[in-house]
């Protein structure tokens, strides 16, 4: 046994490294998801590339200082931002063997943003596919919006320039916004699970209205807006949702969830203040018309009343028309009565006279006659009424004379 | 029917009757005197209820003019 060949350590590892060598002997392009990043104070990283669709398989990987600054600038470049635990990336590297730590490992040479860019796109399609087809992006946006957000639940993290930017607007707009505030965190592996756990903490009776806010940074930095967890809160939140996040970069799928949209945590704090403004801005309207109105109708009443007033102190003249009126009946009865008293007088003055005309006695006295039949009751006026041998009886002025009619 | 019972407009009614009697051409002499007597009584009866609702009316109406302005 032991005269069988023995390698010394570092002669195996010589020759391991000759068969990694000889396998991959030119840099070679891999992918996988980025776990236990690490940077150094001299600007290196480490971190292992795992494969998402595999356990416990994963590489180590090596980045020399001037590789990460040729990296940072690349992504920082194309808006992903920095490398961080659960990116997704494809990088160019030379295989080797750790000498010390007798461990395989990959020498990062460059990376492909395009890559990285392409898997966000593609995972953020997704998550909006879902919460479309189960009414979730659309939920938010259902609940109407409140007339007067004075009261606001802000998730953010607290004492950032995004939180500092938000309170500011709502500050120096005068108006009595009361915030309440629960920090989280917004960025990292843990940043989805603690956005919902703030975004749940706000209902109806507490606020009018949640704000979530974050500031600029670039779309690995924003990806916690992408989940789907977050958007899932953001429809689950009994009160509409408003978001600041970033600043001129795409839509995040959290923008897509919420009730309002706005590009950074200032905007989102002027339009609160735009709410509420033009909420004040129609009190005030409303209160000058009411009493611009106010003071016309008064002003009409007042003229009506007066004019009323004025009518019925016409009243006294009423009075004085139909006292007028009274005396001039009271002379025209006088009038008609004597009127009729003296008329009445005229008929019997001449009635007299037309009796006296007509007196018999003084007839008779003048020489005429009244023939009677020779009882005296009735008039003879016609010679018709007689006939030859009648008895007539003839009265004169000093008595009767018995006659016979010898022919008509 | 005494005067005492009457109003203002049921009187004046009885007055316009009157003179509209003794303006028609076929006058009832018998009734010219009652006819006359009532009038006056009318007369004395409206023209003081006009007198009593003026004075009332002038203390009333100076209250109205303070208040109206």
């Amino acid at each position: 046994m032991s005269d069988q060949p023995t390698l010394t350590v570092s002669d195996l590892l010589a020759r391991v490294q000759q068969v990694v060598v000889a396998e991959f002997p030119t840099p070679i392009w891999v992918r996988g998801e980025v776990t236990g990043y690490r940077r150094t104070s001299g600007g290196a990283a480490f971190f292992r590339l795992a494969d998402p669709e595999v356990d416990d398989a994963a590489l180590e990987v090596i980045a020399r200082g001037r590789v990460m600054a040729d990296i940072d600038q690349t992504l920082g470049h194309t808006g992903l931002g920095g490398l961080r635990d659960g990116v997704e990336i494809r990088v160019r590297g030379t295989l080797g063997l750790a000498q010390r730590s007798s461990i395989i490992r990959l020498a990062l040479l460059e990376i492909d943003p395009t890559f990285t860019a392409g898997r966000l796109a593609i995972e953020r399609a997704e998550v909006i596919r879902r919460l479309t087809a189960d009414g979730a992006l659309a939920a938010n946006s259902l609940l109407p919006l409140p007339l007067v957000p004075l009261r606001v639940g802000l998730v953010t993290s607290r004492g950032s320039a995004a939180h500092g930017d938000f309170t500011d607007q709502l500050r120096r707009s005068g108006y009595r916004f009361a915030v309440k505030t629960v920090h989280t965190t917004v960025q990292g592996e843990s940043a989805p699970e603690g956005v919902s756990a703030a975004l749940a903490r706000f209902d109806s009776d507490l606020v009018d209205m949640v704000a979530l806010i974050r500031g600029g940074g670039s779309k690995l930095d924003l990806t916690v807006f992408d989940t789907e967890l977050v958007a899932r809160a953001i429809a689950h939140c009994q009160v509409p949702v408003l978001t600041g996040i970033g600043h001129d970069m795409d839509r995040t799928v959290a923008d897509e969830a919420a009730a309002v949209a706005e590009k950074t945590p200032s905007a989102a704090g002027e339009w609160l203040v735009g709410m509420v403004k033009n909420f004040a801005d129609r009190i005030d309207s409303a209160r000058s018309h009411i009493g611009r109105e106010g003071r016309n109708a008064l002003t009409r009443h007042r003229h009506v009343l007066s004019r009323t007033a004025s009518d019925i102190a016409g009243g006294a003249a009423t009075l004085r028309r139909q006292r007028d009126y009274l005396d001039r009946l009271g002379i025209d009865i006088g009038q008609a009565a004597r009127r009729v008293i003296a008329d009445q007088r005229t008929i019997m003055t001449s009635m007299g006279e037309w009796f006296s005309a007509v007196d018999l006695d003084r007839t008779l006295q003048r020489g005429f006659a009244i023939v009677t039949d020779e009882t005296g009751r009735s008039v003879i006026k016609s010679v018709t009424q007689v006939a030859p041998g009648d008895r007539l009886s003839i009265r004169l002025a000093d008595g009767t004379v018995a006659v016979r009619v010898s022919e008509p | 029917m005494s005067t005492e019972d009457l109003s203002y407009s049921q009187a004046l009614q009885e007055l316009r009757a009157i003179h509209a009697r003794l303006s028609a051409d076929d006058v009832d002499v018998d009734r010219l005197l009652e006819d006359v007597r009532r009038a006056s009584e009318l007369l004395e009866f409206c023209r003081g209820r006009i007198t009593s609702v003026g004075e009332q009316l002038e203390e009333v109406l100076a209250d109205f003019d303070d208040s109206t302005g």
